[in-house]
């Protein structure tokens, strides 16, 4: 069954965002969209709320040539059209400090690479309750 | 401090299992494994590096395998067959790698080591070697994935080399 999220899938690297993609269809998100780095990122960001159709989660690598993922939250989240947006952090870093950072800069989740369809959609899940109860 | 020892291969095991199972939906299984201080030639033509800094290098760890491997892993994940070395299939290693060496680092970390972030590199090359030092010593793990050969080879620097000599 189809969900009706809308998903930006962030990675210079073409497996993740395929693994990410496959993943993500696998438990019914199939309204995806890709980017190769953050400044892509940004800019499809912002012409999506431009046509007033925003992203709800966007899913972002950390370490990325041209603007790092956590320069992407954080311009988010400096712009009040587009704070609302959700992030989780996909990183192979397992680090409580890098994790403390993320979460501290605006990331609402995080998730370690390598990542099964199950472990995306708890976090999706959890997400979603969150922003339920808010 | 790494040692030539049943954990270490656990570990790698365990990290093999979890990157392929959950990248691509692969059981890697061990065929073999060995230690050597002796130079060898690879068959393979592509492999992952990366490196266990803990304020010195430590220990370097390759998964080599052959490019027509990999084209034949990446190609349905990516959803196109894949006929050449390009920077899909580089980023694609280095990103298998990566995956491998932060499992492998979470597990060493708990046991008290303090493995740093290190980036991996890839190199390609037909029959490419290693070069060790005249103490270093490798292990070699050899795997069958999913019908195709592929080797984790983690080769040990001075330090470790001395003590696993001592030991054994």
């Amino acid at each position: 069954m189809s969900k009706s999220l809308k998903i930006l899938l962030v990675d210079d690297f073409e497996m993740v965002r395929a693994l990410l993609r496959q993943s993500l269809l696998q438990i019914g998100y199939d309204n995806l969209t890709e980017a190769a780095n953050g400044q892509e990122a940004l800019e499809k960001i912002k012409n999506s709320q431009a046509s007033g159709e925003n992203y709800d989660l966007v899913f972002i690598d950390w370490n990325m040539p041209i603007m790092n993922g956590l320069e992407v939250v954080k311009a988010c989240k400096a712009t009040a059209e587009l704070e609302n947006i959700r992030f989780i952090m996909v990183s192979a870093e397992q680090d409580q400090k890098n994790i403390v950072t993320a979460l501290k800069s605006g990331v609402s989740d995080y998730v370690t690479k390598p990542f099964s369809p199950k472990s995306l959609a708890l976090k999706i899940e959890r997400i979603l309750e969150r922003k339920t109860a808010a | 401090m790494i040692k030539l020892d049943k954990f270490i291969i656990d570990v790698i095991d365990k990290a093999m299992a979890e990157t392929f199972g959950s990248f691509l939906g692969i059981k890697p299984e061990i065929k073999k494994f060995s230690v050597t201080d002796a130079p060898i030639n690879t068959k393979f033509d592509i492999s992952g590096a990366v490196v266990f800094l803990q304020g010195q290098i430590e220990a370097t760890l390759y998964l080599r395998v052959s490019k027509e491997t990999l084209f034949k892993l990446l190609g349905p994940l990516y959803g196109k067959e894949i006929s050449e070395v390009n920077a899909s299939v580089v980023g694609g290693m280095g990103e298998i790698t990566n995956a491998i060496y932060g499992l492998a680092k979470v597990d060493l970390n708990q046991n008290g080591n303090q493995y740093e972030m290190a980036l991996p590199i890839v190199i390609i090359g037909q029959s490419h070697s290693t070069m060790m030092e005249l103490s270093d010593v490798r292990l070699l793990i050899e795997y069958n994935l999913a019908g195709e050969e592929a080797v984790v080879e983690l080769i040990l620097g001075k330090t470790n080399s001395s003590i696993q000599r001592k030991a054994s």
